[in-house]
C-alpha cells in the first residue's frame, strides 16, 4: 500500500445557530504515522474526522491527501477505511459478506474477491469466521471484521473513530497493539479520535489535543507530554501541579520566578516564553515528598512545606493530595518502593516537605 | 430468574387471557360457522352443513367483480403508499430541516382523522376540480389514507437502524443509492412489509372513503357487502366474510414467510 500524507489546511466546521465546531485547524499527518485526534467530548475531534472522511462538508478549509485537494471529493470516492465505535457491521451479511462489501462496491471480480476476502479475514486472524453472522461475534471480533473490511479496500488512509471505546480494558489494550502494529506493517496513514489520553500515547506519532473546535498542540507523544503549550493541554494530558507565577530574574534561558502561593521556583528553560506573568506546571510524578525535620526548616526554591489530606494506594504508585500553607492543593505521585517514609506511608494530617528539580518546572506562556 | 406464575395468579392471568381470545375471535368464528349454515337465514346456532353459499357466492358476478376489484385497488393503493411512504420517512428521520416535526406531525395526522371526513374532503375537492375517473379517485384517496401507516412503521425501523452503518457503506464506495438497496433497506424491510399489511388491510376493507367516491361501474367490495345484507340476509353474506377473512390470513401469511413479520410486530 502506498502511503500518503494528509493535510488539513484551515479546516473549519459551523453549525447553524451552534458554536463553531471546529474552528480553523491546520495539520499534517506524514506518510505512514498515526494521528490521535485528542479531547474531551465536544472538542470538534470528531468532526474533524468526519470531515476528512467526507461525511460531514467544511464550512470552509481544505482537506489535502497525497497533494490533492479532497475538500469536494464525494465521501464515496474518497478510499477511506472508517472503523465507528459500533462498528457499524452491516447484520444482514455474513462476516465474508461484509468484507467483500467495498470490493463489489469497486467492481471487484468474485474470484478476485473471494481471495482478498480470505487474505484480509487472515490478517485479522479470522479466517475460521467468515460464514458467521456478525451479531454471532464478540465485540473484540467484530471490531476486527470491520478493520479486515476497512483495509481489504486498500484505503488511502485509515480513520477510527473511537474504535475501542466500547471494549473492556484488557481487550482494548491488546487491540491497541494489535491495530499500531499492523497499521506499521502496512505504513497505512492513519488518523484516529480519542478521548483517552492512554490510547492516544499508546498508538499515535502525532498528538492533536483539541478543545472547544481549537487545535491547542499538535506534537509527538513524549513532547506533548513533556512540553505542554497551553494550561488545557498540560492537564488534559496526565496531572499537572500548575503555579500562576511573575518572572523575577531572568538568566539566559533560566529564570527565577515568585509563584502566588509563596512558593519560589527555579526554573531552567522558559523556551519562547515572552511576559512576566506566567504558568508553571510540574508534574506530579517529579514531585519529592519527605518527612518534614522541624517546623522551621527553611524551604529553598523548588520547594514547599505541605499537608498530607488523603494518600491513595495505587498499586506500585502512592498518590499524595496535599495542601499547601495558602490552600492551594498539589499531587505528588511517588512510587511505593522509594517512598520517602521507608515502610512508613504518611497519614493525612502529616506536614512534609515537597521538592523537585528545576529541570521539572515547565514555563508555559498566559494569552 | 424464574419470572413464571403460579397459583392464584397464574389462574387470574389465564382466564383473563382465555376472556380476551373469546372476545376477540367469536364474532370471526361465528361468521366462519354461518358460512356453511344450511339454512335460507342467518340462524344461530348455525344449522347443518353446506358448501352451497361458496358455490353461490363465487357465481354472484357483484361480489367477485367487487372483490377483484377491492384486491386490485389495495394492491395499487399499498404500492404508492410504499413508494412514498419509505422516501417520505427517511427524509423525516434523517433529513435536517426547518419544520421537520411539524411535517411529521402532518404525515401523520390521517391517522388521527376522522376517516369519513377525510373522505367527504376528498370528494369535496374532486368534484371541485372536476375529476371524473373513479378509479384514480379511490387510489388517491385510499393511499391518502394508508400510507401514514407505512410512514409509521418505517420511521420505528429506521429509528432502530445504527446510523453508522449507511455511513460505513459510503466510505467503503457505496453510492447513495447502493447503501440504499444494500444496507439501508433490508434493514428497514420488515417495517415496510408490516406496514404494506396495514395499508392492504385498511384499503381493502375501507368503507368510509370509497362510500363518498364509489360509482356503480366500481365498487369496492365493502360496498358490494353493505348492499347485499341490503338486500337479502341469508349466509351468503358470511361466506363472502369468510372469503375476505381467508384471503388477509393469506396476505399476511405469505408476507411473513417473504420477510419474517413476526419480528417486524414485535418491535
Amino acid at each position: 500500500m502506498k502511503s500518503v500524507e494528509v493535510r488539513l489546511e484551515k479546516l473549519t466546521k459551523h453549525y447553524l445557530g451552534q458554536v463553531i465546531a471546529v474552528d480553523n485547524v491546520s495539520l499534517t499527518v506524514k506518510a505512514g504515522e498515526i494521528l490521535a485526534l485528542l479531547g474531551p467530548s465536544g472538542c470538534g475531534k470528531t468532526t474533524c474526522l468526519r470531515m476528512i472522511a467526507g461525511l460531514v462538508d467544511p464550512t470552509s478549509g481544505e482537506i489535502v491527501v497525497g497533494g490533492k485537494p479532497t475538500t469536494h471529493t464525494p465521501v464515496h470516492r474518497r478510499n477511506v477505511g472508517m472503523l465507528f465505535q459500533n462498528y457499524a457491521l452491516f447484520p444482514h451479511m455474513t462476516v465474508a459478506e461484509n468484507v467483500a462489501f467495498g470490493l463489489e462496491m469497486r467492481g471487484v471480480g468474485k474470484a478476485a474477491r473471494e481471495k482478498r476476502v480470505r487474505d484480509a479475514l487472515d490478517l485479522v486472524q479470522l479466517n475460521t469466521f467468515g460464514d458467521r453472522l456478525p451479531a454471532q461475534l464478540s465485540g473484540g471480533q467484530q471490531q476486527r471484521v470491520a478493520l479486515a473490511r476497512a483495509l481489504v479496500i486498500e484505503p488511502s488512509m485509515l480513520l477510527l473513530d473511537e474504535p475501542l471505546g466500547a471494549l473492556d480494558k484488557g481487550l482494548r489494550e491488546s487491540m491497541q497493539v494489535e491495530i499500531r502494529s499492523l497499521q506499521q506493517r502496512l505504513g497505512l496513514t492513519t488518523i484516529m479520535v480519542t478521548h483517552d489520553q492512554d490510547e492516544a500515547l499508546t498508538m499515535a506519532d502525532q498528538i492533536a489535543v483539541m478543545h472547544q473546535g481549537n487545535l491547542e498542540q499538535i506534537a509527538p507523544a513524549g513532547e506533548i507530554y513533556r512540553k505542554p503549550k497551553t494550561r488545557f493541554v498540560a492537564g488534559f494530558i496526565g496531572a499537572s501541579n500548575f503555579f500562576e507565577a511573575t518572572v523575577t530574574a531572568r538568566n539566559g534561558h533560566a529564570a527565577q520566578l515568585a509563584a502566588a502561593s509563596g512558593v519560589s521556583l527555579q526554573a531552567e528553560d522558559m523556551g519562547s516564553v515572552q511576559g512576566d506573568k506566567v504558568i508553571v506546571t510540574v508534574r506530579p510524578e517529579a514531585v519529592t515528598v519527605a518527612p518534614l525535620v522541624g517546623e522551621g526548616q527553611t524551604t529553598g526554591a523548588n520547594m514547599a512545606v505541605a499537608t498530607v489530606e488523603q494518600v491513595v494506594y495505587r498499586g506500585f504508585m502512592l498518590h499524595y493530595y496535599l495542601r499547601l500553607a495558602n490552600g492551594e492543593p498539589m499531587v505528588a505521585y511517588r512510587q511505593t518502593q522509594t517512598e520517602g517514609f521507608g515502610n512508613v506511608v504518611s497519614a493525612a494530617g502529616d506536614r512534609v516537605l515537597l521538592s523537585w528539580a528545576s529541570d521539572a518546572n515547565h514555563v508555559i506562556q498566559i494569552n | 430468574m424464574n419470572n413464571k406464575l403460579t397459583g392464584t395468579s397464574a389462574a387470574i392471568l389465564y382466564a383473563v387471557t382465555a376472556a380476551m381470545m373469546i372476545f376477540i375471535l367469536a364474532p370471526i368464528v361465528l361468521i366462519i360457522a354461518t358460512s356453511f349454515s344450511d339454512s335460507y337465514f342467518v340462524t344461530f346456532p348455525p344449522e347443518g352443513f353446506t358448501f352451497r353459499w361458496y358455490g353461490e357466492v363465487l357465481q354472484n358476478e357483484e361480489f367477485t367483480s367487487g372483490l377483484t376489484f377491492s384486491i386490485g385497488l389495495a394492491v395499487a393503493t399499498t404500492v404508492l403508499s410504499v413508494a412514498m411512504g419509505v422516501p417520505a420517512a427517511i427524509a423525516l428521520t434523517r433529513g435536517r430541516f426547518v419544520g421537520r416535526s411539524l411535517l411529521k406531525g402532518l404525515a401523520l395526522s390521517p391517522l388521527i382523522f376522522p376517516v369519513l371526513v377525510t373522505g367527504l374532503a376528498l370528494l369535496q375537492l374532486f368534484s371541485g376540480y372536476g375529476w371524473m375517473d373513479t378509479k384514480l379517485k379511490l387510489l388517491i384517496a385510499h393511499t391518502v389514507v394508508t400510507s401514514p401507516y407505512v410512514i409509521r412503521t418505517v420511521l420505528t425501523s429506521l429509528q432502530l437502524v445504527n446510523p453508522n452503518l449507511e455511513e460505513a457503506a459510503r466510505t467503503l464506495g457505496a453510492t447513495r443509492w447502493k447503501t440504499f438497496t444494500r444496507v439501508i433497506f433490508p434493514q428497514i424491510a420488515p417495517g415496510v412489509a408490516s406496514g404494506s399489511i396495514f395499508c392492504f388491510m385498511v384499503s381493502f376493507d375501507n368503507y368510509p372513503v370509497s362510500m363518498w367516491l364509489a360509482d356503480s361501474a366500481n365498487l369496492p367490495v365493502p360496498i358490494v357487502l353493505y348492499r347485499q345484507i341490503g338486500t337479502v340476509f341469508d349466509p351468503s353474506v358470511a361466506t363472502m366474510s369468510t372469503i375476505i377473512i381467508a384471503l388477509a390470513i393469506a396476505v399476511v401469511l405469505v408476507l411473513d414467510k417473504l420477510v419474517g413479520l413476526r419480528k417486524a410486530m414485535a418491535m
